[in-house]
């Protein structure tokens, strides 16, 4: 059985983590070789950084990362033409260069497993009536796919029944909603949508609804930048779809489009988990090295997914800290953490910029 | 269309059309050069340096020295010699200044010349609030309000607001003169905006600026001379983060491979110690801008990291003579590529149109004359020495600016 097969059989959220990082650290390595020979930026980058592979790096801390705005000024791939399979962007919007991830089939299909793996873990293995809290032409096109759109598609795997609650114009379909909701009254609903948009278009447009959802499950992500300029954080986010809905579990996770699949979801303890197959570090940013648990820094997520890119090191701009491994009271296994939100957005300076300051604060997270 | 207006006076919310009225277009134009214009400029330079707290500003201290009275008494002469006998200067007329959003201050030089040049002055501010700008507005309101300064006051006024094409154009349809600081694209949409038949655009568009270094004379330097040039170019490159049209982006050594790669090396380490002095700290922003731009950089060419064991110090890559022309990108912060030459002149086949300020060190005149000559019009328009990138002089990007600023009248 290869590492990664045995990172998939083992029950999810199981393996200590000595024992993960040694699989990590080999799936990791040879990842690594792998882009190295296949990829000439990324090789580029090796030699420049004099980064030895003709041995085995001996730690996770010392695999080369790549900064992932990366993958938003250059395309970079390590599969031939013929090879690509989907190509997936970042839900940007004007103005901001949008991320571009080449899939190949086989890194597709270990994204949808990882998922599975993952959600499963959560949900159990029955799939559920499902809502999804945005609209169907978000979808619409499978081989060019958004960010939200990949998001979407993965989870909907999980679902049968399907509703998207929302039209073209963003506006909840409340009938067809309650209809729904009613029809599948005594089962568990599985919820899924994104963090901004079920607080502004689901959760704000029911307000005075007395929907009952305690059976449901509501899964959703996407970032916080929005609901926090409203002082919307997680905690009252959570409240307040409890005191309204009733609905109890909710979990929010942690992604990215760079890495689908490898996501990382909330405990009923309010923690970030890293699944089998997925680790985290958290970096200086004085001198990049790793910080210890407890300490604020930059996150950099390592996959064993990414086989058509080198996106299995990836040095993201969100800040994070590690809370604990292994002995989270939720009982699941792994690296947890918290996400603190973005590197705050680098001061624009220059002669050449009385533009970017409207950019800049037109823009969303993605 | 409503603006705020900041000089001379603070108003929140006042509509563009009551503020640039009858009154204030019609209004006579002060003589170029006039008694009030370089009292109340001397006035501000006085009062910015009596400011307590304003060494932390070094920006604003250039400023106030370039503002003291002998120096804008020298620009005058040197201008004035320059006038026929039979020509009589007047002022161009309303001047619109649209200033750059971050590069704080330099908008004040450009106004200063302008006014001392007797227009009527409107400029428009980037919304960004910094304290720098702030202080800055603060000071030039404190000295307006003596009442003395009226006839300055009435006739120039700071404002800001939104990104308005309308408000853009009113302005523009009662302007002789704009002076456009900003990028490319802000600068060809103000261009594009119907203004008067005759009004003249200066334009300010995006820079590139770099120095050259000669390797073996460098060399020769004592170590107090080599601490100097690293001082000297910290001010250079570190003000402004970097951002600055004039700051230098990239190095040039020139001279043989082995002196280049001795002179490089105590010039990095050099500016190292003076980040050190100063303590220097990288913010997290700026170390993953200078992160990502030089993965970008290394991923695509044959650079070669140099430096970048600790983040509080500069990115340096070297690159080769020939990939330099196609990495006029920055992110700024301490974010430099260097490149080695044999011969000065092979500079003159690197330079492209948007290169500004060259500055330099162990180089004379005549070796730099004969540069530019070769250049012959591609590109560079400032040749100063290392330490003074920054510096305002009145000609600027090419332009001579009194010269810009005012009309000619010739009696025959």
């Amino acid at each position: 059985m290869s590492t990664i097969e045995k990172l998939f059989e083992l029950p999810e959220y199981s393996i200590d983590n000595s024992t993960k990082r040694e699989f990590l650290l080999e799936e990791l390595n040879e990842l690594t070789r792998f882009h190295y020979s296949n990829c000439t930026p990324y090789k580029n980058i090796l030699n420049n950084l004099k980064i030895d592979l003709s041995t085995r790096i001996n730690k996770i801390e010392n695999l080369p990362y790549l900064p992932v705005r990366l993958f938003k000024t250059q395309k970079i791939k390590s599969i031939p033409d013929g090879e690509i399979f989907k190509t997936l962007t970042s839900s940007g919007t004007t103005g901001q260069q949008l991320s571009k991830i080449i899939l190949n089939k086989k890194t597709s299909m270990l994204q949808m497993k990882a998922l599975a793996s993952i959600i499963t873990a959560y949900i159990g293995n029955q799939r559920l009536p499902m809502i999804i809290i945005d609209t169907d032409s978000t979808i619409n096109n499978r081989t060019s796919v958004s960010a939200r759109g990949a998001g979407l598609i993965g989870l909907s795997n999980f679902g049968r029944d399907h509703l998207f609650a929302l039209d073209e114009n963003m506006n909840l379909k409340t009938d067809e909603l309650l209809q729904y909701v009613d029809k599948h009254k005594n089962e568990n609903i599985l919820i899924f949508g994104f963090t901004f948009m079920i607080w502004q278009y689901f959760y704000k447009s029911l307000k005075d609804s007395n929907l009952d959802l305690s059976l449901a499950v509501l899964i959703h992500s996407g970032g916080w930048k929005k609901l926090n300029e409203d002082f919307v954080s997680n905690q009252i986010f959570k409240e307040r779809l409890y005191n309204q809905f009733k609905l109890k579990r909710i979990y929010n996770f942690y992604g990215m489009v760079e890495q689908v699949g490898s996501i990382f979801m909330e405990c009923e303890e309010g923690y970030l988990h890293s699944p089998n197959f997925a680790e985290i570090l958290i970096r200086n940013y004085t001198d990049w090295s790793v910080l210890p648990k407890g300490k604020e820094g930059i996150i950099q997520t390592l996959s064993v997914l990414p086989k058509s890119y080198p996106g299995h090191s990836l040095l993201t701009e969100d800040l994070g800290t590690i809370i604990g491994i292994d002995d989270c009271k939720c009982g699941r296994k792994g690296t947890y953490f918290i996400v603190n939100g973005r590197i705050p957005k680098a001061e624009i300076r220059g002669c050449s910029d009385t533009h970017a300051e409207l950019v800049l604060n037109s823009t969303m997270s993605d | 269309m409503n603006v705020s207006k900041f000089i001379p006076e603070y108003i929140e919310n006042t509509e563009i059309e009551n503020l640039l009225n009858e009154e204030f277009i019609n209004q006579n134009f002060l003589k170029p050069f006039d008694e009030i214009s370089v009292q109340f400029l001397s006035t501000l330079s006085q009062t910015i340096l009596k400011h307590k707290g304003i060494k932390n500003y070094p920006e604003l201290v250039a400023l106030a020295y370039w503002l003291r009275k002998s120096n804008l008494l020298d620009i005058i002469n040197s201008f004035q010699k320059k006038v026929n006998k039979s020509e009589i200067i007047v002022p161009a007329g309303l001047a619109f200044h649209i200033a750059p959003s971050n590069v704080d201050t330099i908008f004040l030089y450009s106004w200063a010349l302008s006014l001392l040049a007797g227009n009527l002055n409107v400029v428009r501010i980037s919304q960004t609030q910094n304290v720098q700008l702030d202080l800055l507005l603060s000071l030039v309101r404190k000295v307006l309000a003596d009442k003395k300064w009226l006839p300055v006051s009435k006739r120039n006024f700071v404002i800001t607001y939104p990104k308005d094409d309308k408000i853009n154009t009113f302005i523009s349809s009662l302007s002789d003169l704009r002076i456009l600081w900003g990028g490319d694209e802000t600068v060809l949409n103000i261009k594009g905006l119907l203004s008067k038949p005759t009004t003249k655009d200066i334009a300010f568009a995006d820079k590139f600026s770099y120095s050259i270094i000669n390797s073996s004379i460098y060399l020769k330097l004592d170590k107090q001379g080599k601490i100097k040039i690293g001082r000297n170019f910290y001010n250079d490159s570190y003000w402004f983060n970097q951002m600055a049209c004039s700051s230098p982006r990239f190095v040039i050594f020139s001279g043989s491979n082995k002196n280049c790669e001795s002179a490089s090396k105590l010039f990095w380490s050099n500016l190292e110690k003076e980040l050190k002095r100063r303590n220097q700290k990288t913010t997290i922003d700026v170390a993953m801008e200078k992160l990502v731009y030089a993965y970008d950089i290394i991923s695509k060419t044959s650079a070669k990291l140099i430096l970048n064991k600790s983040n509080d110090k500069p990115v340096v890559l070297r690159v080769d003579k020939n990939e330099i022309s196609n990495l006029r990108e920055s992110c700024g912060g301490g974010f430099f590529l260097e490149c080695f030459i044999y011969n000065p002149d092979e500079l003159a086949e690197l330079v492209s149109s948007k290169d500004q300020t060259l500055t330099y060190y162990g180089f004379d005149k005549k070796a730099l004359k004969n540069l530019i000559s070769k250049v012959n019009g591609k590109g560079l328009n400032r040749i100063v020495p290392i330490g003074q990138a920054l510096n305002f002089s009145p000609t600027w990007d090419g332009y001579s600016l009194l010269n810009e600023f005012t009309k000619r009248v010739q009696i025959l």
